[in-house]
């Protein structure tokens, strides 16, 4: 081989080699395809345990395993809080200022000898300090002197509709003086408050008048005018001291005041010490023990100043602490008046009145302390006699219990109906129960005998207006309507809790009243408290717990069921899965029930059109039976859907129609019967989507 | 800056004398896809894909045997040969890319088709091995050599990049009629690497492989017995570890009431991933060794230059623990899912061209093949072949495909 043919036989297979790994470089690309699996999606199994769970009903099963159901519904529970509840106003009362103190006012003027000599020409040469003189008769030594009394330390102006006026004269000169007559008038004003004259007053004595200044004025700045006064001869020589004086003094007192901008010190305005009584129809109450409780204390003051109450019921106490406020009671703002509530939950009224009480205990009665103040702020505050505090109390109790005679009342039961939705599902189909015991409970947990009469007991079917009333009592052989029943009254336990309530009984046959598959129980009845009796304060309420009746109804499983048809309908919210289709459900059913059965499961879209049906037809046998109709082997069945569009569902109806094996002959449901559904689903999925 | 240590020795050693004489460098490239039973249609189509449709489906199931083997690899190889009086330096850069599957039909039928189709009937999915890694080789080996003999001994570091191993050591699936209820059975343990850098070159582990040969004559035939690419890689604590071993009846989700009945309950059952036990750990893996014994000898024949009969095995146990050695070994042969290959080769032609035919036995495709390839040497010297020349014209009906290039130059 020649070198030329070597290389080019090189060459081409680089060139192939090259070519080779280019020219056909195809694209990555995800493989997918489709399978289809079929797993089993849920379980189920359904006796007659599963079928009562989370309702009313519960199960009773006797020695052979026969189920009996039990249905228990309250058909009456009284409320008799209205019997006790408090809601009242007291102790509503005004204070006005009329009753508002103010202290006694005394202003003083002291005019010393020494200030009367020095006016004298060449007095104080002729009689000086510490000299012995003979005082010669000083006529008119003092005429139109001017005195200015200032009382602006307690008031600025006060309008008076009581008040007495005294001036006393202390002469302590060496001599006697006489002819003193003085007036005293607001300097503002000028109006003359009150004049006095005395004839003589004694050296070393005092003189005192009185006037009475009610329905004067009073400026704070009050001028005293000396009109005249005369000093007389001494009797010898006398030793002049210049700080001898004649003291005037002024006092107002026993002030009753109209209108007044003073200085008002601290007071009691008023002190309300009251027992009041609440009206409790008829019932005559010892104790309360409060659930809820309020009490709103309202207050309207038209002072100018704030105003203090202290309000105290002794009567109300928790774990034995009786209730106290005190509250600050600012100026009313357009008439508002200002409320304090208090919560009283867990408090207990005693209703016997005044602790000690003249006359002793007493019922339905509180006792309440009430004070009212006004505090000094240290400033000027005008008062007017109208201006008052106006208060009142509201008590809003919803009691726990109440201890005493509950008095006579007559309670209306007036067709209540009780919703029963054990059958709510049944739509339609023949029912044939062979036994049903009803018995009806009436309990009485109350301090207090009762009468009740029944006026209707039935059971109603509403959608097929089927009713069905009661019958007789099988205790009594009375029809229950229209005959009295005696509640005796229950005790307590050494006088309180736990009640020993007492139970009367009535007894009926009720198949009848099932049959009809009510949805409801209507009941009226007329209940008499303390019918007959005589009052006495060993009764009691416990408002958690007063009259009750239950019906208890108890139901074999020995029946016969003919096209018993049963509907619900339940929300389904599928989320379209992209990675799987639902081709088909299987429905796995081993029947161990003795009856037959239709199921259809009606799926309903958005709008509630009808998708489709599954499992149509949809027979499922009942399990064979032995001649005492008595299963002895489950049947099998499996239910295939049609192929669904199950992205459209959005709820689906449970349709079932059920007979018993035998529709001639009762059958037993036994506790060891019981059905088994395993749903399987074949489902189309895409790998590698 | 890292300093890729490796490389930077690499350079001290061997740059230098490329330009020396009698010494080699070249590259290898090599792709192999080999199965006992799916042919290349089977692969081509997971990589290319695309739907699957039903008829694809049924001819892979025909074509499935009990046991099933799928092997790929994709190799890039740099070397250098450096002469040294009579001993020889061999270096070599490796990238290895591997997958090796082993799986039953029952598997098969019930990814491809569901368990629908397969009701009141148990399959069965023991033994099914998944086994995929990628790591680059930096191998230093040394030749000894004598007149009579060669012995070769070499060391490598191994440079892990990502590794998937899962063993479906038991597993069953009973579906009942109309799917009322599923007996399932299984023992599943697995291992792979952070998933968190897919990197190709990511360093998840690092290993050593050994390598040893010896050439002797035995009269006028030459022995060559050898082992190389014995050795493991630590994968790094990333690596999630998950098992699940569990035997149950499942017959759906228990519900109290059957009006409890929407989509949370398909969704639960599709999405129930709860039984699997995962962990973060990390662990070993072996790497594939190739363990051979074969004799050269003159041949007598016209046109062929020589005859090598060999027999050639691989070692690779599932996964590292501690065990007899003994054990160990017989594991790792069977567990390598390579048949022993018996061979023989030759070589004929000019002394610029030649074929380089083989006839081989076993291997992953447990089948007979013939290798050819052609080797042109010149100044730069090619070798061109194919490890199964009788699938290149069945197209994808092909067991097996390879395509292996050598191009080296003497200096």
């Amino acid at each position: 081989m020649s070198k030329q043919l070597q290389k080019i036989i090189s060459y081409k297979l680089i060139f192939l080699l090259v070519l080779t790994v280019f020219s056909c470089k195809h694209e990555l690309e995800k493989p997918n395809w489709d399978i289809d699996l079929i797993i089993p999606i849920a379980n189920t199994t359904i006796n007659i345990n599963s079928i009562v769970k989370d309702s009313i009903i519960t199960i009773n099963e006797n020695d052979s395993g026969l189920i009996s159901l039990i249905y228990e519904e309250k058909i009456i529970d009284l409320n008799l809080d209205s019997i006790i509840n408090i809601n009242s106003i007291i102790g509503e009362q005004t204070e006005k200022l009329d009753s508002i103190n103010f202290k006694d006012i005394v202003i003083q003027d002291t005019s010393t000898i020494g200030e009367l000599i020095v006016q004298i020409p060449f007095g104080t040469i002729l009689f000086p300090n510490g000299s012995t003189e003979e005082i010669p008769a000083l006529p008119n030594v003092i005429s139109n002197d001017t005195t200015f009394f200032d009382a602006s330390e307690y008031f600025e102006t006060m309008t008076l509709y009581d008040g007495d006026l005294s001036v006393t004269i202390t002469n302590n000169f060496p001599t006697d003086i006489s002819n003193i007559s003085f007036t005293l008038i607001n300097q503002n004003t000028q109006n003359i408050i009150a004049s006095f004259y005395f004839p003589i007053i004694s050296s070393g004595t005092s003189v005192s008048e009185n006037v009475s200044i009610a329905g004067q004025t009073i400026d704070k700045n009050i001028v005293a005018i000396l009109n005249n006064l005369d000093v007389d001869q001494s009797n010898g020589p006398v030793t002049i001291n210049y700080q001898d004086a004649i003291i005037t003094q002024i006092k107002i007192e026993n002030i009753g005041i109209t209108q007044a901008t003073a200085f008002f010190p601290d007071q009691e305005l008023s002190q309300t010490l009251t027992e009041n009584t609440f009206d409790f129809m008829g019932a005559q109450i010892k104790e309360i023990g409060i659930k809820k409780g309020l009490v709103i204390v309202n207050i309207l003051s038209t002072l100018a100043d704030t105003g203090r109450i202290i309000y105290n019921i002794p009567s109300l106490s928790k774990n034995g602490i009786p209730f106290t406020t005190e509250n600050i009671v600012p100026p009313s703002i357009n008439g508002e008046m200002t409320k304090y509530e208090f919560n009283f939950d867990g408090y207990k009224l005693d209703l016997t009145g005044k602790e000690n009480r003249i006359g002793g205990d007493t019922i339905n009665t509180i006792y309440t302390e009430f004070y009212t103040f006004i505090d000094s702020t240290g400033e000027l505050i005008t008062i007017d006699n109208s201006d008052s505090l106006y208060f009142f109390t509201e008590f809003k109790i919803t009691p726990e219990y109440a201890l005493g005679f509950l008095g006579y009342d007559s309670l209306k039961i007036n067709n209540e109906h009780t919703v029963i939705n054990a059958f709510s599902n049944i739509m339609n189909g023949d029912l044939d129960l062979k036994e049903v015991d009803l018995n009806l409970s009436i309990n009485n947990y109350v301090g207090a005998s009762a009468k009740i009469t029944f006026n209707n007991l039935s059971s109603e079917n509403t959608n097929t207006n089927t009713l069905i009333l009661a019958g007789i009592d099988q205790n009594s052989g009375l029809n229950i309507i229209n005959t009295p029943y005696t509640l005796n009254n229950a005790s307590l336990s050494n006088g309180w809790l736990p009640i020993q309530p007492t139970t009367t009984n009535i007894s009926l046959k009720a198949d009848e009243l099932l049959e009809i598959f009510p949805n409801r129980i209507n009941t009226s009845a007329d209940i008499y408290l303390n019918h007959n009796a005589t009052p006495s304060l060993n009764g009691f309420l416990f408002t958690d717990f007063t009259f009750n009746a239950s019906l208890n109804i108890e139901v074999p499983l020995t029946l016969i069921a003919n096209d018993i048809t049963l509907v619900d309908t339940v929300d389904f919210n599928y989320n379209e899965s992209s990675s799987y289709i639902i081709e088909k459900l299987y429905l796995n059913v081993e029947n161990g029930y003795p009856l037959d059965a239709n199921v259809r499961l009606i799926l309903l879209d958005n709008n509630d059109n009808v998708i489709d049906t599954l499992f149509n037809p949809s027979y499922i046998a009942s399990a064979m039976i032995n001649e005492n109709y008595i299963v002895y082997e489950p049947s099998k069945t499996i239910l295939e859907s049609n192929q669904i569009d199950i992205n459209n569902i959005n709820s689906i109806i449970f349709f079932t129609e059920f007979s018993t094996a035998d529709i001639n002959e009762f059958i037993s449901i036994y506790s060891s019967y019981s059905i088994d559904f395993v749903l399987s689903a074949k489902l189309k999925l895409t790998i590698g989507e | 800056m890292k300093i890729r240590w490796v490389e930077f020795i690499v350079c001290l050693i061997f740059v230098q004398p490329l330009f020396c004489q009698n010494n080699t460098v070249g590259i290898k490239s090599e792709v192999n896809f080999e199965s006992n039973a799916l042919n290349f249609d089977f692969i081509n189509s997971l990589l290319y894909g695309g739907r699957i449709n039903e008829e694809t489906k049924k001819n892979w199931i025909n074509l499935c045997k009990q046991e099933n083997k799928i092997h790929t690899i994709f190799k890039n190889d740099f070397f250098f040969k450096r002469k040294l009086k009579n001993n020889t330096l061999n270096f070599l850069i490796s990238d290895i890319n591997k997958i090796n599957i082993v799986f039953n039909k029952d598997l098969l039928q019930l990814a491809l088709n569901g368990n629908f189709d397969y009701q009141d009937q148990t399959l069965n999915f023991d033994n099914t091995h998944i086994r995929a890694e990628r790591y680059q080789k930096y191998n230093l080996q040394y030749e000894f050599n004598s007149k009579e003999k060669l012995i070769l001994i070499g060391l490598s570091y191994l440079k892990g990049n990502h590794n998937i191993n899962l063993n479906i050591n038991h597993g069953s699936l009973y579906t009942a009629l109309n799917g009322e209820y599923l007996d399932i059975n299984y023992d599943i343990s697995g291992y792979i690497t952070d998933t968190s850098n897919i990197n190709l070159f990511q360093n998840n582990g690092n290993g050593v492989a050994l390598d040893f040969a010896i050439k002797f004559n035995a009269g006028k035939n030459k022995i060559n017995f050898y082992i190389n690419n014995l050795g493991f890689i630590k994968w790094n604590k990333n690596s999630i570890n998950f098992a699940a071993d569990s035997t149950f009846s499942f017959i759906g989700i228990d519900i109290d009431n059957i009006y409890n009945f929407n989509d949370s309950i398909f969704n639960n059952i599709i999405d129930d991933r709860d039984y699997i036990n995962n962990q973060t750990i990390s662990y070993k893996s072996y790497v594939s060794a190739n363990i051979g014994l074969n004799i050269k000898t003159n041949s007598s024949v016209k046109k062929f230059n020589h005859f090598i009969f060999g027999l050639q095995s691989k070692w690779q146990p599932y996964i590292y623990k501690k065990e007899k050695l003994s054990t160990l070994i017989s594991n790792g042969f069977s567990q390598s899912n390579y048949k022993p290959l018996l061979y023989i080769s030759s070589e004929m032609g000019h002394k610029k061209i030649k074929l380089l035919p083989r006839l081989s036995y076993g291997g992953y495709s447990e089948d007979l093949n013939i290798e050819l390839a052609i080797k042109i040497e010149n100044k730069i010297s090619l070798i061109l072949g194919t490890k199964h020349l009788k699938d290149l014209n069945r197209n994808d009906g092909s067991k097996s495909f390879s395509l292996f290039l050598n191009i080296y130059k003497i200096l």
